[in-house]
């Protein structure tokens, strides 16, 4: 595993706490709980070099992109500069490992035995750190963060952290097509008193290639946080998010999609942690799988002692087209306050049959009848989030999926 | 509130008294402590068991010795030592009994004062039962009425002389020896447990119930019961537990075992009251369970139905194997949990046959400081065309120091299959409570209404002979606690 790791120079000695933490645990196999669903023991056999510098290629499909956004392009995991486009004065952009308190804030995380964690951690080049203070500010500004690469056999481990003083506001757009053979990035985004962000993160990689990305988020009084991820690159794709709810009268929504063909392997993981009282989370997550692919859904709910006046509630639904199609779910629910209302529901299904009858029986042809049951089964993750310029990236995605897989079927029958 | 503070006194007073906590006085013939080879040869020899029997436990206590003990569920357990437990212990009337009469008046007044419906007056309403007392069935009653109809209901160990064919045939069958770590250790030392089999179209007479019962101090009790019912055949099987007061934890790992075979049905249900422990969980019973049932022909049904109030540790998954075309498996469960008692359980569903379904009601009450988790899979596999499910677990936080989990795994390899889960967590609502205190209704009464209401779905799917011990218990365990 890993065995670049041998003459690997660290840009920070406690990042070497990370790596030998890692090679201390190794790949989580199905005996991890939290890994059930995705061993990832088989990447033992798969070495990678570590992305150490701008090579490969930039070019990589992706949606037109937003007029205005301040655009940082990350290749192989490193922050490109030349390429990246910054010109809002609400944004100051450093780089973390340059400064002396950079393990304090990473290592505050409950994530010590965490695969992925440990990993990028130890082996990124930069953390890059976005501060946004703008709360009288009228516009509030666009980050988009692109990751690219393009070299099979290398990893790429960028971490970005963005931090919201209070009351300031940011949409963000995260976007990863990168070719590499394996990406691992870390998101952490902390939001102040008051701040609102709007995030969306479309995970459109190499149908090759490994994802595994890891978002963390903490909230403070009064903030509002919407996540919209949508998954459909990578042979193996896990899309975990952590987030902590930690001060009072917080609010986030969190809405996800996975879409799987081919022999994918799609994993959307969810904890969310009510640490105080008074706030509220609400998750939507839909899958559609289509082929051999494989989709997993886990998403923990945790509800602290202190944390009373807690609403939570989660739904998932999954959609098979296909007869050699799995979904696993398992939503989780730890509640340790009594005066909450949590609640999930969970439904694995096909196409409805009378809908699709209903459709092709007043003229309009099979496979647009199902794009459009597919696409209607998708659209309702999409209600939160509230920049039309982010809701318009997720739709192209989302119709550029379903044309392609309905083709695909309607082509073999 | 002031009614948080009259819970929780409420939930002491309830569950301080032990109702079933006594112990009976009677001789017993015991194994050394510890567990080895000569052991189970020691057991094997005192039941008489054939060579392949012998064979079969020494085979599974190789593969227990492997095995790690299991850690993924969320419970906090003493570690155990396995080698400080007494496996065999017998009452010492060893002969063989011909009637009531021969039975030690004292081991009858025990089962008088559990309410065990042995004697004659008892018999009138219409229950046979064979009565596990410690490890050694002593005795059975309305054997000669079920042999009319072809029933066999007899201890397993007697079923191993009477019927080898039948008890190798199905014995291990729907839980390998090596399933899990308690299932392993069971088969090597289990004393005793009933056998139920129901012959091709025979609707069994009578509700067949046992009592399981510890005594002996620091007995493990790890009963096997089997039940196969033949083609079209109907069998309803009671499983009632109380044990006495004890200081030191008692190990208690059964193996339950049912096999439905084509148009056949088994209801099985169970009212479990073992001795819950002290209020920090000392001197509870552990309880590691492993129940399962195969549905192996068309159009069979199993259906579990289970009250669970006692015991320190609850570790038990009552499942379905459903094999056969169009067959159904039910889970029905209410677990209450009170003072430091902590329990994991739920059920497996695994759907192999077309259009096969399965229902889940499982109903969690936590109060005082315990821990109680739902933890359930439900699995449609490739040729389970048409499967459907529907599951609801619902549980309610009696108090700021409890917690109330859920943990469902769903797997679908099926698209045709339906899968619905829903769950939710909530205390009793003030709006409900308001409502029935403001039409003069006590609040004590007011939080029994309601959580008898919480319960309904499942208190009625229980016969008739466990449904008032039944609401007895969770009577016990919760009226007036909830507020």
């Amino acid at each position: 595993m890993l065995p670049e790791f041998d003459n690997f120079e660290v840009k920070n000695r406690w990042q070497k706490v990370h790596i030998d933490r890692f090679l201390k645990s190794g790949w989580p196999s199905s005996k991890n709980e939290e890994w059930k669903f995705t061993s990832l023991h088989h990447l033992v056999h798969k070495p990678f070099k570590i992305g150490l510098n701008l090579n490969g290629i930039v070019e990589s499909k992706s949606a037109p992109s937003i007029k205005g956004a301040n655009q940082l392009i990350f290749r192989n995991g490193i922050l490109d500069s030349q390429l990246s486009e910054v010109d809002s004065d609400d944004l100051v952009i450093n780089n973390l490992l340059d400064n002396p308190s950079a393990s304090v804030f990473l290592n505050q995380t409950k994530l010590k035995q965490h695969p992925v964690y440990n990993l990028t951690l130890g082996a990124m080049r930069s953390a890059t750190v976005i501060d946004i203070d703008n709360a009288s500010s009228k516009q509030t500004p666009l980050i988009e963060l692109f990751f690219t690469g393009g070299l099979i056999k290398q990893s790429s481990h960028p971490v970005v952290i963005v931090r919201l003083a209070k009351n300031s506001k940011v949409n963000i757009l995260e976007t990863h097509s990168s070719y590499n053979g394996l990406s691992a990035p870390i998101i952490f985004i902390e939001l102040g008193e008051g701040s609102v962000c709007n995030h969306v993160k479309c995970q459109v990689a190499d149908l090759d290639s490994i994802q595994l990305g890891l978002t963390l988020i903490n909230q403070e009084k009064d903030s509002d946080y919407r996540n919209f991820t949508l998954s459909s690159g990578g042979c193996i794709s896990r899309s975990e998010l952590h987030l902590n709810l930690n001060g009072e009268e917080a609010i986030c929504h969190l809405s996800a999609i996975y879409l799987g063909c081919k022999q994918q392997h799609m994993d959307v993981t969810s904890r969310l942690y009510h640490n105080v009282a008074n706030c509220k989370s609400e998750q939507i997550i839909r899958g559609v799988l289509d082929d051999r692919a494989r989709g997993i859904f886990q998403g923990k709910i945790r509800v602290a002692p202190e944390a009373q006046k807690t609403d939570g509630q989660q739904m998932t639904r999954a959609l098979l087209l296909s007869r050699e199609t799995e979904a696993d779910t398992k939503p989780e629910l730890e509640i340790f306050a009594d005066d909450v209302i949590c609640t999930h529901g969970a439904t694995v299904g096909e196409l409805d049959e009378n809908q699709l009858f209903y459709l092709v029986s007043r003229g309009i042809p099979l496979i647009k009848a199902r794009a459009m049951l597919i696409e209607a089964f998708l659209i309702d993750t999409l209600s939160q989030i509230r920049a039309p310029e982010l809701k318009k990236q997720a739709e192209y995605y989302i119709q550029d999926w379903v044309s392609k897989s309905t083709k695909l079927s309607s082509s073999t029958g | 509130m002031v009614a948080t503070v009259e819970t929780i006194s409420a939930v002491e007073e309830a569950t301080g008294k032990y109702k079933y906590g006594f112990v009976t006085d009677i001789e017993s013939e015991k194994a050394p402590k510890g567990l080895n080879e000569d052991i189970i040869r020691f057991i094997s020899g005192k039941k008489n068991e054939p060579e392949w029997m012998l064979n079969w436990r020494l085979k599974a206590y190789r593969h227990w010795l492997k095995m790690p003990e299991p850690n993924w569920s969320k419970l906090s357990i003493a570690p155990i030592d396995y080698n400080d437990i007494y496996y065999y212990s017998a009452p010492k009337a060893a002969e063989k009994l011909d009637s009531l009469d021969e039975v030690d008046p004292e081991l009858l007044a025990t089962y008088e004062k559990l309410g065990i419906p042995l004697n004659e007056q008892k018999m009138l309403s219409g229950v046979a039962v064979d009565a596990v007392f410690d490890s050694v069935s002593v005795a059975t009653t309305f054997r000669e009425e079920l042999s009319k109809v072809g029933v066999i209901f007899c201890p397993i160990s007697e079923a191993i002389q009477k019927y080898p064919e039948l008890v190798r045939k199905y014995l291990s069958s729907v839980v390998p020896v090596s399933d899990n770590y308690f299932s392993a250790l069971n088969s090597a030392v289990f004393t005793d447990g009933s056998f139920v089999y129901v012959p091709k179209n025979v609707k069994c007479p009578m509700e067949l119930s046992t009592y399981f019962r510890i005594n002996e101090q620091k007995t493990g009790q790890f009963e096997r019961t089997l039940i196969v019912v033949e083609d079209g055949g109907y069998v309803s099987y009671l499983e009632g537990c109380t044990a006495p007061q004890r200081d030191e934890n008692q190990l208690h790992a059964a193996v339950v075992e049912l096999v439905a075979l084509t148009d056949s049905e088994i209801k099985y249900s169970t009212v479990q009251n073992w001795y819950p422990g002290d209020e920090t969980g000392k001197g509870g019973i552990y309880n590691f369970v492993t129940k399962r049932g195969s549905c192996r022909g068309d159009r069979s049904k199993i259906s579990w139905t289970q009250v669970e109030t006692g015991s320190a540790i609850t570790w038990k998954y009552p499942s379905c194997v459903l094999k056969g075309k169009n067959s159904i498996g039910e889970f029905y469960s209410v677990a209450v949990t009170n003072g430091a008692q902590q329990a994991d359980t739920g059920t497996k569903m695994i759907h192999l046959g077309e259009g096969s379904k399965s229902t889940i009601i499982s109903k969690g009450i936590s109060a005082g400081k315990s821990q109680n988790t739902y933890r359930g899979l439900v699995e449609i596999n490739r040729g389970a065309e048409s499967a459907r499910n529907f599951t609801q677990c619902d549980s309610l936080l009696v108090g700021q120091t409890c917690g109330a989990h859920t943990v469902p795994y769903i797997v679908s390899r099926n698209p045709s299959g339906k899968i619905e889960h829903e769950a939710t967590t909530s205390r009793i609502s003030e709006e409900q409570l308001f409502y029935c205190l403001q039409r003069g209704i006590t609040e004590e009464d007011a939080v029994s209404l309601i959580v008898n209401g919480f319960c309904k779905e499942v208190m009625k799917e229980l016969p008739m002979e466990f449904a008032v011990e039944a609401q007895k218990l969770i009577g016990i365990s919760l009226e007036g606690s909830v507020g």
